[in-house]
């Protein structure tokens, strides 16, 4: 580890201020993610701002319906919050499909947002990572690919983003709240994340020293059809090779809306709303399943070791709707 | 038949009854000692220095930033090991596969990822693990192979097999009865290396006597073989070196054979005098042993009432370049159902891995992996229950040999688990049989029974 200073910020004011002031300065907030990255020399800031004391654990009903996710909410406390588990199902499960008991009760709900990728070329600084360190090249390109994306990639990184909970986030359509030099914004989530085209060092659009502080939940929640399906090597503590987030809205047998994300496929949870809505009106079967895999799955593109991931890719999407819909017993 | 009272299981005897390990209260306290726990005067710490690339050679190992730290007391590389033994021989451990063991900080080839190249030997474990830090090694990188299924056409049947290991026999005409066969599956099964990585990790510490004798408190499923192992590759009388292993914290396999740290352990300690001790990282745990990564192909066939008529298995696993790692993969399908035509296959890619070692159940964890599936497949399009699939070619003596069995209550236990399961009720195929030509992905529960060889040897009284 990478000798470094350390400073609890009373304020967000405070931390946001501090930021600015130091060079080589990283927040940390639950540390799950970090800590390990500092470890293997991966991430090595100079000046740790820690986060954990600000006020930011609650999470409050919103005006209309929706529900606000305070930054520093732990990752259970929000899977096991009565009003997520009652109008967010979705997101609860994925929550808990996640890491283990011990990283929940750890992690945040802002910090899962911001976890790196686990490609193994990413956590090892003998290898050449262009998401570690700009220009190195790409180690996973031709080399062990397995857990790699098969959409939105680029010859600079094939990288995935690693969280359950954002393919959740996703296919709600959750609103990040961040703050920082330039003041207080909100950004939809399908805009949080990005595509890594050639700056894949950075996986979001937040600026630096910008700070996340709440993540809001719409009205929407999807409660009464949805389904989170991860295919994962094992089948707890590992990371999702596919997973699937899907929320249906019923009329009858026909589809009045659909909701369909997708992870550990791209550089972000992948989502394509032009494949839900050829669901909308249509009875909610297999047979109306499968063009919506389809569309979303566009373009992809293997690269050896994980080619497998199209196919498995579509049937997950096949298989989690039919779930969602109630048709292929409980999730 | 006569009943033969089983020495295993008398009658009144612990099995099935809650019992307590002799050692329980001693581990749950922390009171029992591992390897790393025992204290010495003087104690050294050592930190390995893990090689960055899987094929190539060191071109300069730079270790004065290391030196300079305060409490280094020396960094070992290739360059500046002392002597040790020349022969392969004297490498062997007791249970080491045909080949030429794995020589530590032996010369500048690096032969597998995480290769070890340099110790560093401070006084205490911060600064050696600082200093490690710090050994900066330039490589001449050569171009690897480490992908099994894209080196698995350069697979060779191996020549020698390991003691615990055999060639795999066929029997019959196994292919001519497979294009014969009513029903018929082929498919193939893949796993990755799998790593035992137990919670203690490898550690040894060695205590310098005053005399010089070491005593040496290593990470091993058997004590003797290390002790061997340094006798003979640092040319140490017997009465000089005592090795203790009274706890292991898990090992799976893993602590079989004697590995790098304890070479490097016992190597520094009679360099400098002194006592030492070496902890792998938990990183470094997957530099070494594993269970092999396996490629697999399974062709079964079947008379239309689900008969077996035709088994063909064929097996590649990896090994490394410098030791043939067998075990027996594909040789529990030559005994599993009762079958007249069977063929077996069992090859082995050299690629640049560490060695593969014995991991629980060895073998047959792979091979009845793929054989249960195949098996479960080939029910499926007979479309007989997986269960009832089973007990229809149960086969009540040893094919190999065309022995029978001393017992063999595999039957009772088809029913008791299917009772206790609820398998009339769940277990039945769902769906109807694919179309030909066609897998189906839902049948159903699938189920599998297991084999692992129970060796007993005669008894002899000293």
């Amino acid at each position: 580890m990478t000798p470094f200073t350390y400073a609890r910020a009373a304020s967000v004011a405070e931390a946001v201020g501090g930021f600015a002031g130091t060079p080589g300065a990283a927040f940390v907030a639950g540390g799950t993610n970090l800590i390990d990255l500092m470890k293997e020399t991966v991430a090595r800031p100079r000046h740790l701002i820690d986060l954990t004391r600000l006020p930011l654990a609650a999470i409050a009903d919103l005006p209309g319906g929706g529900l606000r996710l305070g930054a520093l909410a732990t990752n259970a406390a929000t899977a096991y919050d009565p009003r997520v588990e009652a109008r967010y199902p979705l997101l609860s499960r994925a929550i808990l499909a996640g890491a283990s008991a011990q990283l929940r009760n750890a992690a945040t709900d802002g910090g899962n947002l911001l976890q790196r990728t686990r490609c193994y070329y990413f956590y090892d600084p003998a290898t050449p990572c262009n998401k570690r360190e700009p220009g190195a090249g790409c180690g996973a390109l031709h080399g062990y690919n397995r857990i790699h994306a098969v959409l939105g990639a680029s010859d600079h990184c094939i990288a995935t983003h690693p969280s359950d909970m954002c393919v959740a986030l996703a296919a709600l359509e959750a609103v990040v709240h961040a703050t920082g030099p330039g003041g207080d914004r909100t950004i939809p989530f399908a805009d949080f994340h990005r595509l890594p085209g050639d700056t894949p060092h950075l996986d979001t659009t937040l600026a630096p020293g910008e700070l996340v502080t709440a993540i809001d939940l719409p009205p929407r929640g999807f409660a009464a059809h949805c389904t989170y399906l991860k295919v994962r090597d094992r089948q707890s503590y590992a990371f999702a090779l596919v997973s699937v987030a899907a929320g249906l809205e019923l009329d009858g047998g026909a589809v009045r809306a659909a909701r369909v994300a997708l992870g550990g496929v791209a550089h972000k949870p992948w989502r394509d709303p032009a494949a839900e809505a050829l669901l909308v009106g249509k009875p909610a079967t297999a047979e109306h399943f499968r063009p919506v895999a389809d569309a979303l799955l566009t373009g992809a593109r293997g690269y050896g070791h994980n080619t497998f991931k199209i196919d498995l890719a579509r049937r997950a999407v096949v298989r989690a709707l039919g779930r969602a819909a109630g048709a292929e017993g409980p999730s | 038949m006569i009943a033969v009272p089983d020495p295993l299981h008398p009658a009144g005897g612990p099995v099935g009854k809650p019992v307590s390990r002799v050692d329980g209260p001693l581990k749950v306290t922390g009171a029992a000692k591992y390897a790393a726990e025992f204290p010495a005067d003087g104690l050294l710490y050592g930190v390995v220095v893990s090689g960055t690339i899987a094929r190539g050679t060191i071109e300069s190992i730079d270790a004065a930033a290391a030196l300079a730290v305060p409490g280094v007391v020396r960094v070992f590389t290739h360059e500046n090991r002392p002597r040790t033994a020349w022969f392969d021989r004297k490498w062997k451990d007791e249970v080491a596969p045909p080949g030429s063991p794995f020589r530590p900080l032996y010369d500048a080839e690096i032969h597998s990822s995480g290769q070890p190249v340099a110790l560093v030997v401070a006084d205490t474990f911060e600064a050696a693990r600082y200093a490690a830090s710090l050994v900066a090694a330039t490589y001449a990188a050569g171009k690897h192979e480490t992908d099994l299924h894209a080196n698995r056409a350069k697979a060779v049947v191996p020549p020698e097999y390991r003691a615990s290991a055999d060639e795999p026999v066929s029997r019959g005409h196994a292919d001519r009865a497979l294009a014969a066969a009513a029903v018929r599956v082929e498919a193939e099964y893949s796993q990755p290396a799998e790593y035992h990585n137990p919670m203690e990790p490898h550690a040894t510490t060695v205590v310098y006597g005053a005399d010089g004798a070491l005593t040496v408190y290593d990470k091993i499923q058997g004590a003797p073989n290390s002790h061997t192992f340094v006798r003979n590759v640092f040319g140490l009388a017997s009465d000089r070196v005592r090795v203790v292993s009274p706890f292991v914290g898990g090992a799976f396999g893993l602590g079989l054979r004697p590995q790098y740290q304890l070479f490097l352990a016992v190597m520094a300690a009679l360099e400098l005098k002194r006592s030492v001790r070496v902890v792998l990282t938990r990183q470094q745990m997957f530099t070494f042993g594993h269970r092999p990564a396996a490629i697999q192909s399974a062709a079964l066939g079947a008379a239309a009432d689900g008969t077996l008529a035709a088994v063909v298995h064929e097996a590649v696993c990896e090994t490394s370049r410098y030791e043939d790692f067998t075990e027996n993969v594909v040789n529990w399908s030559g005994q599993a159902y009762r079958c007249g035509h069977v063929r077996l296959g069992y090859k082995l890619a050299r690629l640049d891995v560490a060695t593969p070692c014995d991991m629980r159940a060895p073998g047959a964890a792979t091979g009845l992996y793929a054989l249960e599936c195949a098996a479960d497949e080939l029910a499926h399009a007979a479309g007989i229950d997986p269960v009832e699939w089973r007990v229809r070619n149960f086969a009540a003596r040893d094919q190999q040999n065309d022995r029978p069995y001393s017992s063999k209550e595999l039957l009772a236990c088809y029913r008791e688990g299917a009772a206790r399961f609820g398998w009339a009720a769940v277990g039945r195929p769902r769906r109807a049989p694919p179309a030909a030509g066609r897998r189906s992905s839902a049948g159903g529960w699938p189920a599998a029974s297991g084999t692992r060889c129970s060796s007993r040897w005669p008894p002899a009284r000293r």
